[in-house]
C-alpha cells in the first residue's frame, strides 16, 4: 500500500474514524513489531513498544501532515518508544528492581495474550507460504514472486509477463487468495 | 476479463488503482471488518515471502489495538474527575502545587486592581452630593406633612382615571424638592 492509499485513510483517522486507523495498524503492525524485536527479545516487551507505538501515532495524527511518508513518521515514533522503553527499563535496574518485581508488573500492566502456539507461527507461516508457492502454477507463481520480492509494478510485470495489466492484477489476486487458503488455519489457532 | 469480487484488495494493497478506485477503496475498507482483516493477511503473505515477519506473531494485535484506541478515545470524552491516586500525586510533589498557586495569585491580583480601579470610577462625588441633599433635608416635618396632604387630594380628584374595582393609588411622601 502506497503513501498515496495511507493518505486516504489518514485523513478518514484525522476525523475520528477508528477503522480507518485499524487498516493502517493492520498494515504496518507486523514491520513494527519487527522493528521492536531489535530493540528488545521479550515477546512481552515487543507487544508493549509497537502497541504504544500506535498510540502516540493516534494521539499525535494531528500533527501529522504528511511531509514524510506514514511509515517514516510511525517509525520514528517506534524506535523513540523502544529507546526509551529501554532507558526506562534500565532506570529502573539502577533503582534495584529485581527481575521477579519486573516480570510481576509487566504482568500486571501488559497480560500475556500470546501463546506457545503463536509464537511458533511466524517460522510456521513462512514455511507454509513458501511451500504454498511451489505448488502454485507457474503463471500465479512469476506474478506474486515479481510483485512482491522484486516489488515490480503491474505494468512492468505485464510487460515481463506478456499479458495484459488485468491479467497481472487477476494472477496476483489469485496467487493470494491461494495463500491466504494455507496461513488462515494456522492463524486462527 | 471480469474482476474477482475481493481483487480489489489485492490491487489497494499494491497501489494499482485508480484515485477515485482509490477513495472507494478506502471507505469500502472502513466499513467491511472482514475485508480490512484480509487486507493485513495479504500483506502478512508479502512479509513472509520477505522472511521479513516479527519473530513473534500477534494474530490478534489489531484487535487488541483497536479496544486500546477505543479505550483511548472514551477517556478523551470523559471528564475529568479527582481520583486518589491524583490527589496523592498533588499532595506529594510540590511542582504542580508551585504552578497552580502561582496562577491562582497571578488572577487574584489582577482581579483585586481590576476591581480597585472599577470602585475608582464609580465612588459618588461626595462633595456634589452633599451641596445637592443638605437644602432638601432642611425641610421641616409640618412642610411635608402638607404636601403630602396635596398629593393625596390630587389622587383623589383624579380618581375617575382608575377603575372602578381598583384601589385608589396611595403615595407616601418622604422628602420633596421645589
Amino acid at each position: 500500500m502506497s503513501d498515496k492509499n495511507d493518505r486516504a485513510l489518514i485523513r478518514r483517522a484525522k476525523a475520528g474514524e477508528i477503522n480507518a486507523f485499524d487498516v493502517l495498524v493492520e498494515k504496518y503492525q507486523n514491520r513494527i513489531l519487527h522493528l521492536a524485536g531489535r530493540y528488545v527479545s521479550d515477546p512481552m516487551a515487543v507487544h508493549d513498544i509497537a502497541q504504544e507505538t500506535f498510540i502516540r501515532a493516534w494521539r499525535g495524527l494531528g500533527g501529522f501532515h504528511g511531509r514524510s511518508q506514514f511509515y517514516t513518521w510511525l517509525f520514528r515514533i517506534a524506535v523513540n518508544t523502544a529507546k526509551n522503553y529501554l532507558a526506562a527499563q534500565s532506570r529502573r535496574k539502577e533503582r534495584g528492581f529485581s527481575a521477579t518485581e519486573e516480570e510481576g508488573r509487566l504482568e500486571e500492566n501488559f497480560p500475556d495474550t500470546t501463546t506457545p502456539l503463536q509464537e511458533a507461527e511466524a517460522v510456521d507461516i513462512e514455511a507454509a507460504v513458501n511451500q504454498a508457492i511451489s505448488e502454485l502454477s507457474e503463471e500465479l507463481r512469476v506474478a506474486i514472486t515479481l510483485r512482491e520480492l522484486e516489488l515490480m509494478s503491474y505494468e512492468e510485470i505485464a510487460y515481463i509477463m506478456k499479458c495484459p495489466v488485468g491479467t497481472v492484477r487477476s494472477r496476483i489476486f489469485r496467487a493470494r487468495e491461494a495463500l491466504d487458503e494455507k496461513i488462515r488455519p494456522l492463524l486462527e489457532g | 476479463m471480469k474482476e474477482m469480487p475481493d481483487e480489489w484488495i489485492s490491487a489497494y494493497l499494491d497501489d494499482e488503482m485508480s484515485p477515485m478506485e482509490c477513495f472507494r477503496g478506502a471507505r469500502k475498507l472502513c466499513e467491511d471488518t472482514e475485508a480490512r482483516q484480509r487486507l493485513g493477511r495479504y500483506q502478512l503473505i508479502g512479509d513472509a515471502i520477505r522472511y521479513d515477519l516479527p519473530e513473534h506473531l500477534e494474530p490478534r494485535f489489531a484487535a487488541q489495538m483497536r479496544q486500546a484506541i477505543q479505550a483511548e478515545v472514551a477517556e478523551s470524552h470523559t471528564p475529568p474527575h479527582w481520583s486518589l491516586r491524583g490527589m496523592i500525586y498533588w499532595l506529594l510533589h510540590p511542582g504542580p502545587k508551585v504552578a497552580f498557586s502561582g496562577i491562582a495569585a497571578a488572577v487574584l491580583i489582577a482581579g483585586l486592581w481590576g476591581t480597585t480601579e472599577m470602585l475608582e470610577q464609580t465612588r459618588p462625588n461626595t462633595a456634589y452630593t452633599t451641596m445637592i441633599v443638605e437644602p432638601q433635608m432642611a425641610h421641616t416635618e409640618a412642610e411635608i406633612k402638607r404636601h403630602h396632604r396635596t398629593v393625596q387630594a390630587y389622587l383623589a380628584a383624579h380618581a375617575e382615571y382608575v377603575a372602578p374595582q381598583a384601589m385608589l393609588p396611595s403615595l407616601q411622601l418622604v422628602d420633596y424638592e421645589e
